[in-house]
Formats: structure tokens, C-alpha cells, sequence
């Protein structure tokens, strides 16, 4: 009963009172970030990274965890109440939460955002805890050649699933993959596309990419929208009471993309957003009264907001038990990891047993305080929403250069945060998605270490990746992933 | 021509340009892939997907594009983060914070000057104690003493 000791240590670090406290801070941080309209979970979480910096590595995942799904939860309370989502994954809350909140129905739009979100996150964190030390037993056998093929799957899942072009998001990939071979290569020791210069050498550090890509390209987007005016609307946001009916109406959502949205969170490239997309549809197409839906539905608000909140949960089974993101979210929790000296892989549950158990004990706790914190406190946190924009601008600038400043004491890096910044608001702007980026960076050395590793292992020779059963499948996959989507896109055209 | 089009010169001319710096990277001998191995691999396929995005027609309609107002405040902001950067460490992390945040949120438009002298203040001292005091990171102390 290994695992059954682990599970009890889990939560004894995750019931600790340092634990709590750091759940407390992550989930509220996360809840204010994520509820400013344009700032999502990302820069929630890098902008929380240099906090870490010398923090227990369990402890600090415990609270980069809880500022994940604390944002999306903030996320979700903008959607509804401004109909501006901060983070794609809750887009499709303000499909049917926004006309609730027209209504005056705005507190029971929230509570029912809070409750679903904490069934999915709830229950996802119970399949989490099932699922993801089987994984890592399947993994433990994997060599590189494995590794090589599932990280590939990773990434070409991301660039097309990701929404719009899926040209635009290969070249994203293969612009961060571009990125990452800036430095010194770890197995030859040549430096590469250096140009000379010795700040390069160690290489671009993720955090300039993270901060620059995502955070700074956002903060753009408020400075455009600086004058905003539209929260001042808020003003009574009615009782956030629900009646048994109203329960009874959002149960069966409720079970259903609690699982749904598990299964999409764990599979490479699909996440929350695609989750709570599908949530939507399918809950339309299931229901009685279809017509409703848009118009504010109880149902199909519900059913995204536990879609979102369970697969954003799922996504952490990849990374936990086999050190691979899925999505442009969790491949900066990686980075995160990274930089405190955890490897998460298949191994981590048997010598990490207390942060891997830590961190899933730890978001049943989380989900509790986040239910607290947003059935009755609610209104008091929308008022953050009154922080007068050009400082809130100033304050998310001072908070990107101060993180990136602390990674390596020198002004060269705030140089290239700035130069990544513009390179994400252009991104933006011609849409090209930064997700897809960001997982190459992440992925990018170890993808190249295992395919190396594997062909010197096989002495060059190829049957390494097709002679392996697994390794074959999932290259195929790989291969599907970039044809399928493409090939519905001729047909559609036909 | 169309913006596709244009994206995807600039898209080739890097691809072109990182497949002749793997090239001209020193070799090894008796290394199975050498250090140029995946960029040549990379750059191969950036030069075949910028060709593809040449001849693909969606997302016809992005644009850089912004009003010229909005230009003109970025360019304040890029310019303000310059000053910073330049000015951070002889100036000291606390300092040169605060007339940052001071000046970025009063030229955005801000004009409770009282607030924002409060909150220019507050934030970099709060920040630079957690920092230095509780995790033990230093920062630019610059011309104050402490």
C-alpha cells in the first residue's frame, strides 16, 4: 500500500497549516489576476514564479496550482459580469452568464459558476488521484524514443487543435522550438546562434518568454482598452441564492462535463478552452429546450464552467506523472518546476511522493476556499475590478520586469522581455497563437535530448522509432493530429 | 499582395538565415547528430511552412494595425520601460519603481496624484522587503543606504 502511505502524506502537507496558507494566497491571488478582464491564467502564474524563488518546492506548486484554477475561476466572475472573459477556457460562460447577468441575475450566475466549477474541480482532483499514478506506472518503462514520440504529440496537438490557422500555430511552434536552440547545446558543448554574446549562452530563460508572449502582449490589450468604463455597471449583483429547482436543473450537467472535461484536460493539446467549447455544444444538444441556450440558460452555464474547471485539473495528469504539458497553461507550471529543481515524470510519485500527493490533496482545499471566497465574498472581490486601469498597467509592468529581473541580476534580460512583448502583441495581432510557442520552448531542449539519446542508443539506427510498438502509435498519432484537421478543412471546402 | 504574403517573407528569409548559421556550427566527428542536427531539421520546416502560409488564404484580415492614439501611448510605455531598465541599477530598485509606476500611471492618465504617490511608494518598498528580508533576493539598492 504505497500509494495509500503517500496519499496520507499528501494530505497531511496539503492540511498543514503552511499548506493551507499557501492555498490561501495562490487561490486568492489567482481569483483577483484572473478576474481582470484580459489577464488570464498564465500571467497569473508567471507573474507568481519569482515568489517561489527559493520557497519549498512543494509549498510553492501547492500555490502555483491554486493560482491556476483559482484565475479561471476570477476568470469566469468577468465573463458573466463584464461579458469580457480573461482567459479563452471561459468564453463560453458568457454565453449564458453575461444575458443572466442582464437580467439581474448576476449573483445567481455566480453561484452557480462557483458551485459547478467546484463539482468539476472536485471531482476531476478524485480522478486525478486515480488516474495519475497509473499513468506514471505505464511510463516508468518509457525510453527516450517514447518520450521523444509523446512529446512530439504534445505539440502537434496544441498547433492543431489550437483555434484559427493551424499553419500559424506550426510556425508559433516552431519559432519557440527556434528560440530554444539559442545557447549551449548540453551534449556537444558548441554554442549556438550566440552571435558572440555570453549573456545568450546559458539561453533564453522561459520566464523572459512567458512574461514577454503572454503577460506584456496582455497588458497591451488593457492599455488599448484603458478607457473601459464598463465595470462601473456593476453595481447590485442580486442574491446569489439558488432554489432546489434551480439545483436540480444543474445536477446533470454538472456530472456529466465533470468527466467530459477530465478526459479532454488529459489528452495532449486539447485543454480547457476546447473542454468547455464541447461542454457547450453538447450540453445544446442534449437539452429539451436548445432555444434557451444564449439566452441564459441555467444548463448551459453550468455545464462549460465544470467542463473548464475539471479538465483544467486533468491537464495536471500529463504533467504530474509523465513531465509532459499538454497545454500552454500546464507547460509553464513545468517551467515553473523547472526552475525549483522538480522533474516531474513518471518517477515523481515513488521520490516525491509528498509534493505529487501534496499537490492533489491540496486542490480539495483549494476548491473549498475558492467556494467560500466566491459565493459570499464575491461582490467585495469584483470591486478590484474598480482599480483604476492606467495603474493597474503600471503595476502589472513593474511586476513582469521585477520577475524577470530576479532570474539573473542583468538588465540584458528586461531587454529581451521587451523585445518577446512586442513580438507577442504582433503575435496577437496577426494571430498567431502564443500556446504553441510557449510548450515548444518548454519541451524544446528535452525533445531534442531524447531523440538524440534514442538514435545514439540504436546507433543510428531509425528502427528505434518504428520497430516500437508504442513509439510507432504514437508517432502515427502525431500524424493524424496534423492531417485529420487539415483534411476536414479540404472537405469542407469541396 | 496579401498579408499572408507578407508574413511569410520575412518567416522565409529567417528560416534561410538559421539553416546557414547551423551550418557554419563546428562539427564533431564521431557524434551521431551533432549540435546542427535539429535546427537544420527546424529551419527546414519553417522554410516549408512559410511557403505554405504564402498560398494559404485565412485569416486574411490581421492586422498590426492600431489607432494612431494607441500607437502613441505604447510608444510612451516602450519608452518608459527603456528608461527604467537603463536606470535600474544606479538609480536602485525602490527609486527608480516608484517614479516608474508614478510617471507610467500619471501619462496613461491617471491623475489622483495622491493615490499614486501612495501606491508608487508602497508597492516597491513592500516588494523589495519580501525580497530582500523574507526570500532572500537581492535587488538594486542603487543610492539608499539600506
Amino acid at each position: 500500500m504505497n500509494s495509500f502511505n503517500g496519499i496520507i502524506e499528501g494530505f497531511q502537507v496539503a492540511f498543514s497549516l503552511e499548506g493551507m496558507l499557501f492555498v490561501a494566497i495562490g487561490v486568492l491571488i489567482g481569483t483577483v489576476i484572473g478576474i481582470m478582464p484580459g489577464l488570464g491564467p498564465i500571467t497569473a502564474i508567471a507573474v507568481m514564479i519569482p515568489i517561489t524563488y527559493g520557497m519549498d518546492a512543494t509549498f510553492a506548486l501547492v500555490m502555483m496550482a491554486g493560482v491556476y484554477y483559482g484565475s479561471i475561476f476570477g476568470s469566469s466572475t468577468s465573463s458573466i459580469l463584464l461579458n469580457t472573459p480573461g482567459a479563452a477556457s471561459t468564453v463560453a460562460t458568457t454565453f449564458d452568464g453575461y444575458p443572466l447577468a442582464q437580467r439581474g441575475e448576476a449573483g445567481k450566475a455566480l453561484a452557480i459558476a462557483a458551485i459547478a466549477s467546484f463539482v468539476g474541480g472536485t471531482v476531476a482532483a478524485i480522478f486525478l488521484m486515480l488516474f495519475a499514478p497509473i499513468l506514471a506506472g505505464l511510463a516508468v518503462s518509457f525510453g527516450p524514443a517514447e518520450y521523444f514520440a509523446l512529446m512530439l504529440l504534445g505539440m502537434t496537438a496544441i498547433s492543431s487543435l489550437s483555434e484559427g490557422s493551424s499553419i500559424r500555430a506550426f510556425i508559433s511552434a516552431v519559432l519557440g522550438f527556434m528560440a530554444v536552440t539559442i545557447g549551449i547545446d548540453s551534449q556537444t558543448g558548441t554554442s549556438r546562434f550566440t552571435f558572440g554574446n555570453v549573456n545568450f549562452l546559458e539561453g533564453i530563460d522561459f520566464l523572459v518568454i512567458a512574461l514577454g508572449l503572454f503577460a506584456l502582449a496582455e497588458v497591451t490589450y488593457l492599455i488599448i482598452n484603458r478607457r473601459d468604463r464598463s465595470f462601473e455597471k456593476i453595481s447590485n449583483i442580486g442574491s446569489i441564492r439558488l432554489s432546489k429547482k434551480d439545483f436540480k436543473e444543474i445536477s446533470g450537467p454538472m456530472s456529466r462535463h465533470s468527466v467530459l472535461g477530465f478526459i479532454i484536460g488529459i489528452l495532449p493539446g486539447a485543454g480547457a478552452t476546447i473542454a468547455s467549447f464541447m461542454s457547450y455544444v453538447t450540453e445544446k444538444r442534449l437539452s429539451k429546450n436548445p432555444e434557451e441556450f444564449g439566452k441564459g440558460s441555467l444548463k448551459g452555464l453550468a455545464a462549460p464552467e465544470t467542463s473548464t474547471n475539471a479538465a483544467s485539473t486533468g491537464s495536471f495528469v500529463p504533467l504530474l506523472s509523465l513531465g509532459i504539458p499538454g497545454s500552454g497553461t500546464t507547460a509553464v507550471l513545468l517551467g515553473a518546476l523547472l526552475v525549483l529543481g522538480v522533474q516531474p515524470g513518471p518517477l515523481l510519485v515513488s521520490e516525491e511522493p509528498s509534493l505529487f500527493w501534496g499537490v492533489i490533496a491540496s486542490m480539495y482545499i483549494g476548491n473549498i476556499m475558492l467556494l467560500i471566497l466566491n459565493l459570499p465574498l464575491i461582490p467585495y472581490i469584483a470591486k478590484v475590478l474598480k482599480i483604476p486601469r492606467p495603474l493597474l498597467i503600471s503595476l502589472v509592468l513593474t511586476l513582469c520586469m521585477m520577475g524577470v529581473y530576479v532570474i539573473s541580476f542583468s538588465t540584458f534580460d528586461l531587454y529581451l522581455l521587451l523585445f518577446f512583448g512586442v513580438l507577442g502583441y504582433v503575435m496577437k495581432s496577426l494571430r498567431f497563437p502564443a500556446a504553441p510557442f510557449i510548450l515548444a520552448f518548454v519541451l524544446g531542449n528535452l525533445l531534442e535530448e531524447n531523440f538524440r539519446m534514442a538514435l545514439t542508443i540504436s546507433n543510428g539506427s531509425w528502427m528505434v522509432f518504428l520497430g516500437n510498438p508504442v513509439v510507432l502509435a504514437l508517432l502515427l498519432l502525431s500524424l493524424l493530429s496534423i492531417v485529420l484537421p487539415n483534411l476536414r478543412r479540404v472537405k469542407k471546402k469541396i | 499582395m496579401t498579408i499572408n504574403q507578407k508574413i511569410s517573407i520575412p518567416l522565409f528569409l529567417l528560416a534561410v538565415a538559421y539553416i546557414i548559421a547551423s551550418i557554419l556550427l563546428p562539427k564533431y566527428d564521431y557524434i551521431l547528430i551533432d549540435a546542427d542536427g535539429f535546427p537544420l531539421i527546424l529551419g527546414g520546416f519553417l522554410l516549408v511552412l512559410s511557403v505554405l502560409l504564402f498560398f494559404n488564404k485565412e485569416e486574411e484580415d490581421a492586422r498590426v494595425f492600431i489607432a494612431r492614439e494607441d500607437l502613441k501611448i505604447i510608444g510612451i510605455v516602450v519608452a518608459l520601460i527603456l528608461l527604467y531598465i537603463v536606470f535600474l541599477e544606479p538609480l536602485g530598485f525602490v527609486i527608480s519603481t516608484a517614479l516608474f509606476i508614478f510617471i507610467c500611471s500619471f501619462l496613461l492618465g491617471y491623475r489622483n496624484n495622491i493615490v499614486n504617490s501612495i501606491v508608487s511608494l508602497l508597492f516597491p518598498i513592500t516588494f523589495y522587503l519580501l525580497f530582500t528580508r523574507y526570500l532572500m533576493i537581492s535587488l538594486p539598492a542603487g543610492v539608499l543606504p539600506f
